[in-house]
C-alpha cells in the first residue's frame, strides 16, 4: 500500500512539474489587461481597500484574487485609488504589475492537476493511466489561457474538482451525515465563486439514487440531505458575509441596488453585526438578479460578436481574441482556442458514451464493468444536464462557459478508455497507443501554445492554425 | 476472426497523428500564386476605379479558388476580413511546356481583368453577379507571368479561375495541368 502511494506521488510530481511549465511559468506575462480583468481586478481591489460594492458573480472568485494582490503587493509604488470608483477599468495605471491579482487563479489552475490525476485515479486505480489522462487538462491550451488571468474559471474548477473526487471516492460506500457535509461545503465553495457551479447538485442527487438502491431508504436519508443543504449553504452565506464585512466604506455615493436600510447600515459601520446580514444579503441578490437581466443576449449578426451557442462549443466554437499587439508583419495574441485534439477526444468521448449508456438501456447490451459503467452513465448525465441548463439562459454565453462540461468530457475519455481496455493496459499495443494520444496532445498544444503565451505569428503561420473555418479564428492584419 | 480492439485504439491514435498533419498541411499554402489585396478607402464600382489604399496585404496561396459569400474566403485560410470596395492581384509564373491555345474560364463576382506577360488579353470590367468569362489566349513554349485583377464593389463576392488545354478538361488554376505547370516560388 504504501509502496503504491509513493508511486502516485511520484507521478504527482511530474505532474506538479510539467503544470509549471503548462500553467505557472512567466503567468503575469503579458503585463495588459485582457478579457474580463477589467471587471474582476475592479472588484477585487474593492475588498483591498475595504469598499462596498455588488457585483453579478458571488465574490469568493474576487476575494482570491485580492488576496493574491494583498500578498504580493507588487504595486504598493501605485496609486489605485480609481479601482474603487468604478466597475470596468477603462485604463490601467503603466507599469502596473499583474503577478498579485493572478495569483491565485494561476495557483488553482495549476493545482487542479493534481485532483484531476487523483479523480482519474480513483476510478481506474492505475498510476499511468491516470497520468497520461491528465494530459487532457494539463495541455488544454484553452482553459491554460485563461486560467493565466485574473479571472474565475480556474478557482472554480478548483472546487469543482474536488467535490467530482469527493463524489468518486465515497460513491461506493455506505455514506455518513460527514460524507454529505463535506460533499456540501465543496459544492458551496464552487458556488460561491460562480453560480453555474449548481451543476454539482447532481452529484448530489446521483449520491442519493445509488445508496437508496444499493442500501435501501432509511431515514438517516433525510439527515444527510440536511447535511448536503447546510454545508452548501454554510460555506456560502459564510463567504456572502466575508463579502459585507469586507465592504465598509461607499466611495462616489456608490450604493448599487442598496436599500434604504443597507444605506443605513453603512453609515452606522455595522456591515459586520451578522443581525444585519440578510438585508445586505436580499439587496445583493437583488443586485445580481437585475444584472443578469441587463446581460445583452446573443446576436450572431453583430459585428466582432465574441459570444457563441451553447451547441457549438463542443466543437470549439468559436474562438475569442483576448488581445493582440502588432509588431511589423509579426502579431502577438492571445486567442481563446482550446487544443484541437484534447477537445475532439472529449466529443468523441461524450458521443461514445451516449452511445454506450443508450446500448446497455435501451437495447440490453451486456455491462462488462458494472462500477466504470456507472460513472460513465452519472457523468454523461451530468454532460447533458449541464448543456440543457444553458441552452435555456438567455443571455450572451461564451466559450469558456464550456469549461465544466469539456473536463467532464476528459473524465468520461479517461472512463471510456478504461471501460474498454483497462484490462489490458499492461500490453505494448495499448501502452504504446497511450503514449501516441499522449504525444498528439502535447504536439497540439506546442503548436496552438502562440495564442496561449502571447507569442509572435505572422499571417502565414496564424492560418496555419485555422484548421476549421467555425473556430472563427481571424488573423490580424 | 475476431478483430483484437487494441489494433482500434492504436488505428485512433494513428488518425490523430494523421489528422494533425493533414490540418496543418491542408493549411500551409505552396507558393504559387501571389495574392495581394488591397482594400479601399473608396468605394470601388469598376475595374477602372480609384482605388485609395486603407490596408494592403499579400498571401500566397495554391489555388485561385475563394468560394461565393459575404466575405472573401480561401479554403487553405479561412475567413480573411475582405467584404467589400476592394481589389485583388493575382501573380503567377507557368511554363507551358509547348506552343499551345490556353482557355482561361474566369467565374467571378464583382469583375476582373487579365494579363498575360503585361498585356491584356480578357475581361469582365464591371459588376455583376457570379457569371463566367471565357479566355482565349495563345501561349508559346516557355515562361509566362499571368496576372489577374479582380474587384469587390459590394453585395455577394467571389472568384474561381479555371484553364484548359488542348482537349483536356478544366483544371482549376494553380494545378498543374500535362503541358502547363506553375512554377512555384
Amino acid at each position: 500500500m504504501a509502496r503504491f502511494e509513493k508511486k502516485s506521488i511520484i507521478y504527482i510530481i511530474a505532474l506538479l512539474f510539467i503544470g509549471y511549465f503548462t500553467y505557472f511559468q512567466n503567468y503575469s506575462y503579458p503585463p495588459k489587461q485582457f478579457w474580463d480583468e477589467n471587471y474582476h481586478i475592479a472588484s477585487a481591489q474593492k475588498y483591498i481597500d475595504r469598499v462596498m460594492y455588488m457585483e453579478p458573480h458571488p465574490p469568493l472568485g474576487k476575494m482570491l484574487i485580492a488576496l493574491g494582490e494583498a500578498i504580493l503587493n507588487p504595486n504598493s509604488h501605485i496609486d489605485k485609488s480609481s479601482f474603487d470608483k468604478t466597475d470596468y477599468i477603462k485604463r490601467f495605471p503603466k507599469g502596473m504589475s499583474y503577478a498579485g491579482y493572478r495569483l491565485f487563479p494561476t495557483l488553482f489552475a495549476w493545482l487542479n492537476v493534481v485532483l484531476f490525476f487523483l479523480i482519474l485515479k480513483e476510478f481506474t486505480k492505475s498510476d499511468i493511466l491516470a497520468f497520461f489522462g491528465s494530459f487532457l487538462y494539463l495541455f488544454d491550451n484553452a482553459i491554460i489561457v485563461h486560467s493565466r488571468a485574473a479571472m474565475l474559471e480556474s478557482i472554480q474548477l478548483f472546487f469543482i474538482f474536488a467535490a467530482i473526487y469527493w463524489f468518486v471516492k465515497k460513491y461506493p460506500d455506505r455514506k455518513s451525515v460527514k460524507d454529505y457535509l463535506i460533499l456540501g461545503v465543496l459544492s458551496g465553495f464552487a458556488l460561491a465563486v460562480k453560480a453555474n457551479s449548481a451543476i454539482l447538485f447532481l452529484l448530489f442527487v446521483i449520491w442519493v439514487v445509488k445508496d437508496i438502491f444499493t442500501f435501501g431508504f432509511t431515514k438517516e436519508k433525510i439527515v444527510q440531505a440536511l447535511g448536503y443543504f447546510a454545508g452548501a449553504a454554510a460555506i456560502f452565506l459564510a463567504v456572502f458575509y466575508l463579502h459585507f464585512a469586507l465592504g465598509q466604506k461607499v466611495v462616489d455615493n456608490r450604493y448599487y441596488a442598496a436599500s434604504k436600510e443597507y444605506k443605513e447600515i453603512l453609515k452606522r459601520g455595522e456591515t459586520a453585526n451578522i443581525k444585519n446580514f440578510f438585508t445586505m444579503f436580499k439587496d445583493n441578490l437583488k443586485y445580481m438578479q437585475n444584472y443578469q437581466k441587463g446581460v445583452p443576449r446573443l446576436n450572431l449578426c453583430k459585428k466582432g460578436e465574441n459570444g457563441s451557442l451553447f451547441i457549438g462549443w463542443p466543437l470549439g466554437i468559436k474562438a475569442i481574441s483576448y488581445r493582440w499587439e502588432k509588431h511589423g508583419s509579426q502579431v502577438q495574441y492571445i486567442y481563446l482556442q482550446g487544443n484541437p485534439v484534447t477537445w475532439m477526444i472529449g466529443l468523441i468521448a461524450v458521443i461514445l458514451s451516449v452511445v454506450l449508456v443508450v446500448a446497455v438501456l435501451v437495447f440490453r447490451l451486456p455491462v462488462r464493468d458494472r462500477r466504470t459503467f456507472e460513472y460513465i452513465a452519472a457523468f454523461t448525465f451530468i454532460y447533458i444536464s449541464y448543456m440543457i441548463a444553458v441552452g435555456q439562459i438567455p443571455r450572451v454565453m461564451y466559450l469558456y462557459h464550456y469549461f465544466i462540461p469539456l473536463t467532464i468530457s476528459y473524465i468520461l475519455a479517461v472512463l471510456l478508455f478504461y471501460y474498454l481496455f483497462g484490462d489490458m493496459l499492461n500490453t505494448m499495443i495499448v501502452k504504446a497507443s497511450m503514449l501516441f494520444i499522449a504525444a498528439a496532445i502535447v504536439f497540439a498544444w506546442w503548436f496552438f501554445s502562440p495564442f496561449t503565451y502571447y507569442k509572435p505569428l505572422n499571417t502565414e503561420e496564424f492560418n496555419k492554425r485555422i484548421w476549421f473555418d467555425y473556430w472563427r479564428l481571424h488573423a490580424v492584419r | 476472426m475476431r478483430f483484437d480492439k487494441r489494433f482500434g485504439l492504436l488505428l485512433f491514435a494513428a488518425a490523430l497523428w494523421l489528422w494533425i498533419g493533414y490540418s496543418i498541411y491542408s493549411h500551409s499554402a505552396k507558393h504559387i500564386i501571389k495574392a495581394t489585396i488591397i482594400q479601399s478607402k473608396t468605394p470601388v464600382r469598376d475595374i477602372d476605379s480609384k482605388v485609395v489604399p486603407a490596408k494592403k496585404e499579400e498571401l500566397w496561396i495554391d489555388r485561385l479558388y475563394f468560394p461565393v459569400g459575404n466575405e472573401l474566403r480561401h479554403p487553405t485560410y479561412g475567413y480573411l476580413g475582405y467584404k467589400r470596395d476592394f481589389v485583388v492581384y493575382f501573380d503567377s509564373e507557368v511554363e507551358s511546356k509547348k506552343d499551345q491555345n490556353v482557355t482561361f474560364a474566369v467565374y467571378s463576382d464583382d469583375g476582373f481583368r487579365m494579363f498575360v506577360d503585361g498585356k491584356r488579353v480578357g475581361e469582365y470590367p464591371k459588376d455583376r453577379p457570379y457569371s463566367r468569362t471565357l479566355v482565349n489566349t495563345y501561349l508559346p513554349k516557355g515562361k509566362h507571368h499571368i496576372r489577374i485583377k479582380y474587384f469587390q464593389g459590394y453585395g455577394q463576392l467571389g472568384i474561381k479561375v479555371k484553364f484548359k488545354t488542348d482537349k483536356n478538361s478544366f483544371k482549376l488554376f494553380g494545378t498543374d495541368g500535362d503541358t502547363l505547370k506553375f512554377v512555384e516560388r
